[in-house]
């Protein structure tokens, strides 16, 4: 039947949209950053720290300790909470992640390491492994980016539709609410509320989404603008259905596209004001391992130990260069104006 | 006179304009009719002549701001539909009234399946289960004559052509049996062969379910092949109004008469075809008295001036124009 055969060989427009993105080599390769960060960030517990992924002790076997919330879990478990200065005795085993050194796991005797053989990436003031923290600042800094992100977008998705589907006074109401968003200038605002609040990543990502929404937002209302006068809007309108439905259902699958484009610059800025901020001391608190954190103690010794500055600038260098490709990568591949 | 059951929808002294930063724009203006029960009645006139915001305007769907209906009735069993609220206009939406529109292409939502937007439709004015609304869908297609309406009813919009998305909007509109089609300009983006399906298509609907279609089009041909009864609207205004027969044997008003002249099948071939001189001017500045005044071989001194009113000649067959106005009944 060639009704049937038809059916397999059609095209979605996400699959076009792939088809398209996959022929820019810079956009992969973005991409592929992000989702080595994103595995990373995921896997932390099992790439560095001091915790053993398995533990067989006093007879018992523990499976992923890592994976233990901290030192009270630890120690109800009734394990060691210093494994760095635990070995395995006979009987016993301990399977350790590669890089087994904790982010937050001191050793004064081994402070300020080049690079080398044991810290690949040396270690800070306190001999602390760089590689660990900037592996565990991944973490942060991806949070912090989605979740920010995350936060902008609802916001910014729901006042510009409702911004755009409207018009009339509800658009001029909330073009003027963004326009006093914009005229803020938002990095003093963040590092003023900041000021106040303590300093929790909750509180971070709370206020980066909060500031950021205004692009998604006028993007979100351009769309609407355009949607709203498509005939299956009308058309939709004419089937009965009520406002709510319309929006959600119908218009705001067509209007999507720049939000995941303006999403994935969103998550570059949002990493950066993170940096900024800790960097600043506004944002994550030591110990904790951010790295803007990380740049903000390399300060100190930035005259000889060149691997503390250089390092986790360059983890925040790539991921940022990373979410900016995959979002130029989207933008061209969702625009048919450049399809072939 | 019709018998009042035998009218499906009746139209009174409609007026719907647009308030432009150019002006107002008038762009229906004092329009009545009656779409007749079981009948097709077609508007047709030139773009721009108010024909579509006419339809817009019976299911309360005219862009506002800038539209808004200033006055008149549309009265669709026994109430009038500019006085209901919201929610219960919503409800005759798509269920006692439905409409197609001119471009099948852009009328589906690209996102969803076609079986999705008519079950949507299903379950929302008929509360039916999602199965039997999948089934009811494919019974649908079926009935408007979609090959594997199984398989279709998984199509995305732009997996179809344009014949068989304007098949599926019927279907969609027919979803919860209406009582009155309105159906803007449906075969204008199709081909001609596609076209003379789709007004089969639409009669034989029309005679299963004894619904009332009011065509909206600007092709005589259209008009010939499917209306019981025209309207022809010219510049805001209703200026005839015939059974389709009478109109096509003895136009009265110089617009239709000009209309009917300019068909190539009705000249010489090989000879000039014959135009009405001039544009549809703006909405936002209609001439005054008669608005065809400024286009019209027979224009009188009076023309200029006033405005003439609609005047019933002979049965059912009336017209808005100075030349005919002389013993005429009033409406």
């Amino acid at each position: 039947m060639d009704v049937v055969k038809q059916h397999r060989s059609r095209e979605g427009y996400w699959r076009l949209v792939w088809r398209q993105f996959r022929k820019n080599r810079f956009a992969m390769a973005g991409l592929v950053i992000v989702l080595f960060l994103a595995g990373v960030a995921l896997l932390a517990p099992f790439l560095a720290g001091d915790v053993p992924v398995y533990l067989l002790k006093d007879g018992r076997s523990y499976w992923f300790p890592n994976l233990y919330r901290g030192y009270q879990d630890l120690v109800a478990e009734n394990l060691y909470a210093n494994f760095d200065r635990w070995s395995p005795g006979p009987g016993e085993m301990a399977i350790r992640p590669p890089i087994a050194y904790g982010p937050l796991q001191q050793d004064i005797l081994n402070a300020l390491a080049a690079p080398g053989a044991k810290h690949w990436l040396g270690t800070d003031d306190r001999g602390r492994d760089v590689l660990s923290r900037i592996i565990w600042g991944t973490r942060i800094a991806m949070l912090v980016g989605i979740v920010a992100v995350g936060i902008s977008a609802v916001i910014g998705v729901i006042l510009g539709a409702l911004a755009g589907y409207y018009g009339g006074w509800v658009d001029a109401v909330i073009l003027r609410f963004i326009e006093v968003m914009l005229v803020l200038p938002t990095f003093f605002l963040i590092i003023t509320v900041m000021a106040f609040l303590p300093p929790s990543i909750y509180n971070i990502m709370a206020v980066i989404g909060l500031t950021g929404w205004t692009g998604i937002a006028r993007l979100v209302r351009g769309e609407f603008l355009k949607q709203r006068r498509q005939d299956y809007a009308t058309a939709a309108r004419a089937t009965g259905l009520g406002d709510g439905r319309i929006i959600f259902r119908h218009i705001l699958p067509n209007a999507l596209s720049p939000v995941f484009v303006s999403a994935s610059f969103g998550v570059a800025g949002a990493i950066l004001t993170e940096s900024a901020l800790s960097f600043l001391g506004f944002g994550i608190q030591p110990p904790t391992a951010s790295w803007g954190e990380l740049l903000k103690q390399a300060q100190t010794h930035v005259d000889f130990a060149w691997w503390l500055v250089v390092f986790p600038g360059l983890a925040i260098f790539i991921t940022v260069t990373a979410f900016n490709l995959v979002g130029e990568g989207l933008r061209d591949a969702m625009d048919p104006r450049l399809r072939q | 006179m019709l018998n009042q059951d035998h009218i499906a929808l009746s139209i009174r002294n409609l007026r719907t304009w647009f308030h432009t930063d150019q002006g107002i724009a008038r762009a229906v203006d004092d329009v009545s009719f009656d779409v007749p029960t079981g009948k097709t009645l077609a508007v047709v006139g030139e773009s721009g002549c108010g024909k579509s915001v006419t339809a817009l305007s019976i299911l309360r769907l005219v862009p506002t701001p800038p539209g808004r209906i200033e006055g008149g009735e549309i009265l669709f069993g026994g109430q009038d539909l500019l006085e209901l609220p919201l929610g219960e206009m919503r409800a005759i939406r798509g269920n006692d009234i439905s409409m197609i529109f001119q471009e099948p292409m852009t009328s589906m939502n690209p996102v969803f399946r076609v079986g999705g937007q008519i079950m949507a439709a299903i379950r929302l004015h008929r509360g039916l289960s999602k199965d039997e609304a999948r089934r009811e869908a494919i019974a649908l297609l079926d009935r408007v004559g979609i090959p594997a309406p199984e398989l279709r009813v998984n199509d995305y919009p732009h997996h179809m052509s344009g014949g068989m998305l304007q098949r599926v909007m019927i279907a969609l509109a027919l979803a919860c049996g209406p009582k009155v089609l309105i159906a803007d300009e449906p075969t204008t983006a199709l081909d001609v062969t596609i076209q003379a399906q789709i007004l089969d298509l639409l009669k034989t609907l029309q005679k299963d379910t004894g619904m009332a279609i009011m065509l909206i089009t600007h092709d005589l041909g259209v008009v010939a092949e499917v209306a019981d009864e025209v309207v022809v609207m010219y510049a805001g205004k209703k200026v005839e109004q015939a059974p389709v027969n009478r109109l096509f044997a003895a136009p009265r008003h110089p617009y239709t008469q000009g209309l009917f002249a300019s068909l190539p099948a009705t000249q010489q071939p090989g000879a000039r075809l014959h135009t009405i001189d001039g544009n549809v001017p703006a909405a936002t500045d209609f001439p005054r008295g008669c608005r065809f005044h400024p286009r019209c071989p027979k224009a009188m001194a009076r023309c200029r001036d006033e405005e003439p009113p609609f005047r019933i000649l002979e049965e059912r067959h009336g017209t808005a124009c100075w030349l005919h106005a002389e013993g005429g009944m009033a409406p």
